[in-house]
């Protein structure tokens, strides 16, 4: 699946009209040094060749190098991709944590107040862009408020800690520089609130439904028969059934935080892969492209594996297909 | 001594087309260690009344009156944690469709431990697992092992709902209410379970309540019958009696209605009929 992506992107990004040779040296160089640099970049080869460098470029980790930032693509991706992944894994947790919750409990008390209350914020929170909501959310709490601050991933006086996993928070936490944690935290609140509530909408829409489903089952009855607590059958009982087919749309969710991260990075300035990308297709930058998308198609991989294993691993119907 | 007693159970639904009157002042009694059935046709209130007793009906479209008398407390208006504390304790469920009856996600033996643990908290823990061997064991089951770290789906329908009757044992109930325990399953099994259950139950000297639309089933099981048609008792009596001499027309009718092998022509029963209402109940 990953050589069909790369090879669709590798293509389309040549298709696209413009001469990133000419793009990257600006208007003033001249003809030869654009010839020279097309040379440079397999521009001038068929593209099977063109294609044939590339690959091989993978296998040893080099992507390339950026005709815009200049630096090699592989770099570049290593320091804008732990922001990113930081800022959605930080989004999944909200979604998760508020989303879930809340559908639990539209679903219990379905039809009742407390029901059409969680409908009204899902549906706010699907309805309306996350960009919206990031200029929303800074101008209360940035701008009214001020209590938290605007742009960025740290402070301007704050240094970041050397780079274990490239995600900020966690290491500062493993470096023990606890308030650099808490400028972090800060920082990322905001952007990943804007960019969790449209997804914290479909995950507690989608939980409700799942919910409510369960709850007209025989086991459930049978549960109230047998004793069972109300919060036991919500927390528990009904749950697991329920989680099980909303997990898998939930993954789908968090992967494609990555590509909706876009207009938030941009509005946060937040030094992410999204925004990294959209610059390299404006700048007809072929490597950076090609690059962001592979990474981009590699997360969805991994991540729908991921969740297929923990589905199959928590319904007992397949874990014990096998055997 | 009376254990269970109905006196002038009314239920009404209430929708958007307006209320639909589901029991009409039905009353019924259980002495301890009988077995009594309730017999009717789809709709006629059986099952209504057995999830009135557990209070499984409480929603704000439901207006109830009357009294239900278990040991001397009403449980119409116990409070809801009360119920709890009678639900799968004093009172336990068999319901019609065991593998659905069964959380899918959960094996037999988690079930099991939760319904204990809904009521007890202090068990032995090493002697629970031989506990739960033994009722599963005491339903006939050949492998209680290997069903106890089962889950419902792995299951036939017969196996389950020998599963659900060992579950509704597990807190020692006085009374258990069994809504068509046997109408999900094959005609064969159907006697194979009847016949455990009833062995069980009269060992245990347990109380029961069988619901049912099938009069063979109860002729087999019961102590005492009630007819119950469009939410009103008609008929009741032993077992005996209600099938040498059924009193109420409808009873009468419903008897025949029995498919015999020498016999061509089946009398239909009319559900729209109302002359079965206007007799008058017959108390035998």
């Amino acid at each position: 699946m990953l050589i069909g992506v790369s090879i669709l992107i590798f293509i389309i990004a040549r298709i696209i009209p413009g001469d990133p040779a000419r793009m990257a040296l600006g208007p003033t160089a001249t003809q030869e040094m654009v010839e020279q640099y097309r040379d440079k970049l397999h521009l001038n080869d068929p593209i099977h060749v063109q294609y044939w460098f590339f690959i091989k470029g993978i296998t040893q980790g080099d992507l390339g190098e950026s005709v815009y930032t200049k630096r090699n693509v592989t770099t570049d991706v290593s320091t804008y991709f732990p922001a990113t992944l930081e800022l959605i894994i930080f989004a999944a947790l909200i979604m998760v944590c508020v989303g879930v919750p809340l559908g639990i409990l539209a679903g219990r008390y379905k039809d009742k107040s407390i029901d059409n209350i969680s409908r009204l914020i899902s549906l706010l929170g699907v309805v309306t862009p996350s960009f919206v909501w990031a200029v929303f959310l800074m101008i209360i709490f940035a701008f009214y408020l001020d209590i938290l601050p605007v742009a960025g991933r740290l402070s301007q006086d704050t240094v970041a800690p050397d780079k274990i996993t490239g995600l900020i928070i966690i290491d500062s936490i493993i470096r023990g520089q606890f308030d650099v944690t808490i400028d972090a935290l800060k920082h990322i609140i905001l952007p990943a609130l804007a960019l969790s509530l449209s997804a914290l909408g479909q995950a507690s829409r989608l939980t409700r439904s799942n919910i409510t489903e369960v709850y007209d089952k025989q086991y459930i009855e049978m549960a109230r028969a047998y004793g069972y607590n109300e919060f036991k059958i919500a927390t528990k009982y009904a749950l697991k059934p329920a989680m099980i087919p909303t997990l898998t749309i939930l993954g789908l969710d968090f992967a494609a935080m990555l590509g909706n991260a876009f207009l938030v990075e941009f509005v946060f300035a937040w030094p992410g892969i999204a925004k990294y990308g959209v610059q390299a297709i404006l700048y007809k930058d072929l490597n950076a492209i090609t690059a962001t998308t592979m990474i981009i198609a590699t997360f969805f991989v991994i991540t729908n594996l991921i969740v297929d294993l923990v589905v199959a691993y928590l319904n007992p119907k397949i874990r014990l297909s096998g055997k | 001594m009376t254990l269970l007693s109905i006196r002038n159970l009314e239920v009404q639904f209430k929708h958007y087309e307006g209320v639909t009157k589901a029991l009409k002042k039905i009353s019924l009694d259980i002495k301890e260690g009988e077995k009594v059935a309730l017999v009717g046709e789809s709709g006629s209130g059986k099952s209504v009344t057995a999830r009135m007793i557990l209070g499984l009906l409480s929603n704000s479209n439901i207006k109830k009156n009357g009294e239900i008398f278990f040991e001397n407390i009403d449980l119409l208006k116990e409070s809801s944690s009360q119920i709890k504390q009678i639900r799968g304790n004093e009172i336990s469920m068999i319901f019609q469709d065991p593998v659905s009856s069964l959380n899918p996600y959960f094996t037999v033996k988690k079930q099991m431990l939760q319904a204990l643990e809904n009521h007890t908290k202090d068990y032995d823990k090493n002697t629970i697992e031989k506990y739960f061997v033994n009722l599963l064991k005491d339903v006939k089951i050949e492998d209680p092992e290997r069903v106890l770290n089962s889950y419902a789906f792995q299951l036939s329908g017969g196996m389950a709902q020998r599963v659900m009757i060992s579950m509704a044992l597990i807190n020692n109930p006085k009374l258990i209410l069994a809504d068509e325990p046997t109408t999900a399953l094959d005609v064969t099994v159907q006697k194979n379970v009847l016949s455990i259950m009833k062995d069980v139950i009269s060992q245990k000297k347990m109380s029961m309540l069988l619901i049912s639309h099938n009069l063979g089933v109860v002729r087999e099981f019961a102590d005492k019958i009630y007819v119950i048609y469009q939410g009103r008792i008609l008929e009741e009596g032993s077992t005996e009696k209600i099938f040498n001499s059924p009193g109420h027309i409808y009873t009468q009718t419903l008897l025949q209605a029995i498919p015999k092998i020498n016999s061509s022509k089946l009398p239909s029963l009319d559900s729209e009929n109302l002359d079965y209402l206007s007799q008058p109940k017959f108390t035998h």
